[in-house]
């Protein structure tokens, strides 16, 4: 059964890791109602394989620490090879340029100029696209913004 | 859209003052691989609509023995410790003393976990590995057995039910996803 619970495990993190990989940035990463709610959804399908039928705690503290371990490795395996952390992490990406939103990332990205202006507003408390000196889509999905130094006037 | 990939990377170039650590042509094999992961995905989603992960017209099946007196409708891709059913109909034909006889060979046996047998069995024997499930019949009406089980093992596995030990009976090859 020990192997059974550490297979399952390395299993299901694996198909977790390579799914919301594969599935891009933004997957996730606002947490909307909805998205808490797919969540929630999602771990509660996990559950059943992670444990099977069986409900002894023996088997939940060997599935949380093969989890656990799976990511303080995967994290030393990141800090070790650029490459890995770049192929399992993706890397951030510039989607406004001194005010000028680059159309390519956004429509491979899917991200309208109302989530940037969105961010902008949230982080930052600027209004216009042109006050935003950088925009960059982090890793975690969220669109972080560096407004212009010196703000423009208000028209 | 090469234009706008030109004039995306010009303005990648000049962001001299932020120092941020990014690969456009990795980024760019990374949306590609992604496509290509979102129709596979889709692709997973139609097959398991279809059946190919069990319940479903790849996976609804059926199989008679040689000279038609066994039938079962079972399924072809089953899921491992899931809860699956395969119907049995035996034609009066078999019949013997008013029973119908259905043996499960030892190689189905041994991947049935069997958890209920419709209606229940006047008699369950083994004979060399071999399970034979005995069943009480009306008149020449054919018998109709359903046995609900659940699947054990991986793989790929094949075998034999048959209306007896000495008759040809229907194969079935059935795959167990892990």
């Amino acid at each position: 059964m020990g192997v059974d619970a550490v297979l399952r495990a390395v299993a299901v993190y694996g198909a977790l890791l390579v799914i919301l990989r594969l599935s891009g940035k933004r997957t996730l990463s606002e947490m909307t109602t909805f998205n808490f709610v797919l969540l929630l959804i999602i771990s509660e399908a996990t559950q059943q394989a992670l444990l099977g039928q069986d409900f002894s705690v023996t088997m939940a503290v060997l599935v949380i620490l093969t989890l656990v371990a799976l990511d303080r490795v995967s994290d030393a395996l990141r800090y070790k090879f650029p490459r890995f952390d770049r192929i399992s992490n993706s890397e951030p990406v510039l989607i406004v340029n001194h005010g000028e939103p680059l159309e390519e990332v956004m429509r491979r990205e899917h991200i309208s100029v109302e989530e940037i202006l969105s961010a902008a507003r949230e982080t930052q408390g600027i209004g216009r696209l042109d006050q935003i000196k950088y925009a960059v889509l982090e890793t975690s999905g969220g669109i972080s913004v560096v407004p212009q130094e010196q703000p423009a006037e208000a028209q | 859209m090469s234009i706008s990939e030109k004039e995306s990377s010009e303005l990648l170039t000049r962001a001299e003052d932020l120092q941020l650590d990014q690969d456009l042509r990795f980024q760019r094999r990374e949306w590609r691989i992604e496509r290509v992961a979102w129709w596979l995905a889709l692709l997973v989603i139609v097959a398991a609509l279809a059946g190919l992960f069990s319940n479903g017209p790849l996976s609804n099946t059926s199989a008679a023995s040689p000279s038609g007196d066994l039938r079962v409708d079972y399924q072809h891709f089953v899921r491992h410790l899931g809860q699956n059913s395969l119907s049995i109909t035996v034609q009066p034909t078999a019949f013997h003393d008013g029973l119908a006889t259905i043996v499960l060979d030892s190689s189905i046996a041994a991947t049935l976990q069997i958890t209920s047998i419709l209606p229940q069995p006047q008699s369950m024997s083994s004979a060399g590995g071999s399970t034979v499930i005995q069943v009480a019949t009306v008149g020449d009406a054919p018998a109709q057995v359903l046995i609900q089980y659940a699947a054990a093992g991986a793989g790929l596995h094949t075998g034999t039910i048959s209306s007896g030990l000495d008759r040809h009976g229907a194969d079935l090859w059935e795959f167990v996803y892990p």
